[in-house]
């Protein structure tokens, strides 16, 4: 046997390996993480971000797998997403959102970021999602301003 | 030259049975824990790992083989040179891995490891996919090699460093017996460097011997007051390999590329993690310096501040 089909072979058993772990693991179980309270999502906030304290405004999602949260200070957005069993947190200061969108019940933010460049929150009730889309415009990136040599282009098409 | 073996490949099956075991043991018992998705993701990194290590592997081989050109002893086979070649690789790995996680273009190939918010078996082999091109192994795998010692002798005592690893990555072990805790590394040792708590920020980067932090002022114990968060500081919002892989570069080419300045592109490449021109990041130092005012210590001295001198 040639050493590249020695090597495809062990690719595909290590593979068909990887798969067979992964599915013990899940026949084994697990227990997904619920934010299930206001108290327990800042505690992960709080667990991420030193010295982050979430103001009055927050919110679960309906599905207790998201929470948001303005700071006391209103300087920063916390955020707490629930992945497997255990969360994901972002403290976004202004300049950090790509977007916010608010479309009946479901609030999404574009961030600016690699890892988690969008979070879809269902806060299950219409007027609550456009209530913090409009709150959270302060913390969207101003577009950039279009340079001198755009400009230029713009002009002369 | 001896017909040398490749350990790792032997210790493979071994790597198998005792993650499904700590698995097993985890479900019995609550004191470890694994999610499908994080386990999958650190396999999959591992695999990847051992496939780029195969098609860039050439690149280490190439420059050692340059190097011995240049050696300065010549070392034989006897057993007693892998007795030394061990210590000196290991010494050689705690200095390499300490780079790892205070020069950011190293850091972002050595993130992937740090990358699961889980700590068991399968964290130990999450590894990165490109660790070839930091060319890490110049400045610092290319000691042992100019001192004489045969590459193959290095690589054979090298795997057996990264097996020894590969047992620490767990929960399931609380302490071992103090005269072992004092000379190696030990679960307990390694919790404590894969932790982001601000007390264990860059802490305890040893390999083997946890001797070399003790010697070098980086060695931390674990307290049991308080909880470990594993993972990075900002920890990602996917599984996805590939992201896992490539996240740390896209963010040092995109600081590079808004750079004002040379200074400020230097920074963001070789800089420690979290550096920013402006400070308006935090690093290691940053965030261990607020934990120490917020709990009422004093923070570190700067590397830079002189004691004062008493008068002639």
């Amino acid at each position: 046997m040639n050493d590249s089909l020695t090597y495809v072979l062990a690719l595909i058993g290590a593979a068909f390996g990887i798969g067979l772990i992964v599915l013990l693991n899940i026949a084994m179980g697990w227990t997904r993480l619920r934010l299930n309270t206001e108290q327990q999502a800042q505690s992960f906030l709080r667990r991420d971000v030193m010295g982050f304290q979430a103001g009055d405004e927050q919110a679960l999602t309906a599905d207790r797998c998201g929470y948001i949260c303005l700071e006391a200070d209103q300087a920063r957005v916390g955020l707490v997403m629930a992945r497997g069993d255990n969360a994901v947190v972002r403290a976004l200061r202004a300049g950090e959102l790509r977007s916010v969108e608010a479309q009946g019940a479901t609030l999404t933010l574009t961030l600016y970021d690699y890892t988690l460049p969008r979070v879809v929150l269902d806060l299950g009730r219409d007027g609550q999602a456009q209530s913090w889309a409009d709150r959270l415009q302060t913390f969207v990136r101003a577009p950039r301003r279009a340079s001198r040599k755009e400009v230029h282009h713009a002009e002369s098409a | 030259m001896p017909n040398l073996p490749d350990p790792i490949l032997w210790a493979i099956p071994g790597f198998i049975l005792l993650v499904i075991a700590e698995m097993i043991y985890g479900r019995l018992t609550g004191k470890t824990r694994f999610e499908p998705r994080d386990t999958a993701a650190s396999l999959v990194m591992g695999l990847g790992n051992t496939v780029s290590g195969l098609v860039l592997g050439g690149i280490v081989v190439a420059c050692f083989v340059f190097v011995e050109q240049f050696a300065l002893l010549d070392i034989g086979w006897a057993w007693y040179w892998f007795v030394i070649a061990f210590v000196l690789d290991d010494f050689v790995y705690y200095w390499s891995h300490r780079w790892a996680h205070t020069v950011r273009w190293w850091w972002a190939d050595h993130v992937v490891h740090h990358s699961s918010q889980h700590y068991n078996l399968s964290t130990a082999l999450r590894q990165p996919w490109l660790n070839p091109l930091t060319l890490k192994f110049i400045f610092l795998g290319s000691w042992l090699v100019l001192i004489g010692f045969p590459p193959a002798m290095i690589a054979f005592v090298a795997a057996f460093n990264l097996i020894y690893q590969f047992w620490i990555h767990t929960e399931a072990i609380k302490r071992l017996p103090a005269p072992i805790e004092w000379l190696m590394n030990t679960p307990s040792h390694h919790r404590v460097h894969h932790a982001t708590n601000p007390r264990y920020l860059d802490r305890n980067y040893a390999g083997v011997f946890i001797i070399w932090d003790r010697l070098f002022g980086t060695f931390e114990p674990e307290t049991d007051a308080e909880e470990i968060r594993y993972g990075i500081v900002r920890n990602l919002g996917t599984h996805n390999p590939l992201t896992i892989c490539l996240h740390e570069w896209w963010g040092i080419i995109k600081d590079v590329r808004s750079a004002r300045s040379l200074r400020d592109a230097l920074g963001y490449w070789l800089g420690p993690p979290g550096w920013s021109p402006d400070g308006s990041r935090d690093t290691s130092a940053t965030l261990k310096a607020r934990w120490m005012e917020e709990q009422g210590l004093t923070p570190p001295r700067k590397p830079d501040a002189q004691p004062p001198v008493a008068a002639e």
